[in-house]
């Protein structure tokens, strides 16, 4: 058999030519498996792996309180190492956090490593007063992303948006958007804070908040020596 | 009868066939049809649907406390999703990524807020709104973004909308989407 070009591929040569059936079903199988290798990396790049989250009721908060649990329904996840947890443990010790995790838990046994790279991050939260409003005062939406398989236990990555209400109706929003690196296998969760100073009343943080995270992209250069 | 290939169902003979012209031409068919889905697939990566829009620069007019669409006249680019006056209509349904910027560019009396919105179907999906505290005559600029999980025939638009005194306040947008991944 004559190889051909670069994928593995052959042709027959003039003493080959009584096993051309079994030549045509070799043919065949290679070129099945180089054009499922294509199709399976084309569509790897066409879906990059993304989870988006919200809160299906409205969340009612006191002010100073930094609310760790809004998100609570997957609205779209197509990835298989991110996922919604409900009342996991957080970066805020002792205090229970709905987030999204990223691989499998620190310290745990890595059975859904995430991909190496780039992932961006953001959210979008509405309050409104539910009754006086305190002028000026702070509306917060803080979103980090903290690597707890570092030994030094700190945030990657952070964003926060801080408005002020004047009062003129409500709905004072905050939207945040960045992007990190994530360059280990496991152990990272993302959280989005919610957190304000009107003392005169209660805040009601809407239903339809949106969280979210995607994968831009692997940032390794592989350096061949 | 033949055997197949178990991704694109390539045919080939077995054993004991009868081997002639007909083998010949199905095989080539065959790997053929597994190219064709292979292209599809190598132009959607290479074309994902995305599209950048504009105001016009003098800005849109907004009257105060009347939530003002924007109207987009210029299109930068549009690949794979249809330009309407307001923004866009997504053609391939997926998980869209949205950005839209807002820059007042007039004063007016005063202005007590200010607020700029990304919609889904006249839907309020991304907000960000500010406010100022002392007597100011304008506004600052808005830049809101996010992910927009849609379906064929959605519409992504943007509002914007202020409170105050005055006016009209003219502002200037700017809105862009590019396909994320498939729903």
């Amino acid at each position: 058999m004559e190889t051909i070009g670069n994928h593995g591929l052959h042709c027959p040569e003039f003493d080959d030519y009584a096993a051309v059936a079994l030549y045509m079903q070799n043919l065949g199988t290679l070129i099945d498996e180089q054009l499922q290798e294509q199709l399976e990396a084309l569509q790897g790049f066409m879906d990059r792996p993304t989870i988006i989250v919200t809160n299906s009721v409205a969340a009612v908060i006191a002010d100073s309180n930094t609310y760790t649990q809004l998100w609570d329904t997957v609205v779209f996840n197509n990835s298989t190492f991110m996922s919604l947890e409900i009342g996991a443990s957080g970066s805020i010790p002792g205090t229970p956090s709905n987030l999204i995790r990223i691989g499998s838990a620190a310290g745990a046994a890595v059975t859904v490593p995430y991909l190496r790279g780039s992932y961006s991050i953001g959210a979008c939260t509405s309050m409104t007063a539910t009754g006086a409003v305190t002028a000026q005062s702070y509306r917060n939406l803080t979103v980090t992303s903290d690597d707890q398989s570092l030994a030094i236990d700190t945030f990657s990555c952070s964003a926060s948006d801080t408005t002020y209400d004047s009062n003129t109706g409500g709905n004072e929003s905050q939207n945040v958007k960045f992007s990190c690196e994530l360059e280990r296998t496991s152990g990272v969760i993302v959280e989005g804070f919610v957190t304000h100073g009107n003392t005169a009343s209660t805040v009601s943080i809407a239903a339809g908040a949106l969280f979210w995270v995607t994968y831009n992209g692997p940032i390794d250069i592989i350096e061949v020596a | 009868m033949p055997g197949m290939t178990p991704n694109f169902n390539i045919r080939y003979p077995c054993a004991g066939e009868t081997i002639d012209p007909q083998v010949f031409e199905d095989f080539a068919e065959d790997v053929e049809a597994a190219l064709v889905s292979v292209d599809a697939a190598a132009d959607a990566a290479l074309l994902r649907p995305r599209g950048a829009l504009r105001t016009v620069p003098t800005g849109i007019s907004t009257t105060v406390a009347v939530t003002t669409a924007m109207a987009y006249n210029v299109t930068d680019f549009a690949d794979g999703v249809t330009v309407i006056a307001g923004g866009f209509t997504i053609i391939t349904p997926g998980v869209y990524m949205v950005d839209c910027e807002f820059s007042p560019i007039t004063v007016v009396t005063t202005v007590t807020s200010f607020t700029g919105d990304i919609t889904q179907n006249a839907t309020v999906v991304y907000r960000r709104k500010l406010g100022w505290a002392g007597v100011v005559d304008s506004a600052g600029p808005i830049n809101i973004s996010g992910l927009v999980s849609c379906a064929a025939a959605d519409t992504i638009q943007a509002n914007w909308r202020w409170t105050g005194t005055g006016g009209p306040m003219f502002v200037y947008s700017r809105i862009s989407i590019s396909k994320i991944c498939d729903v």
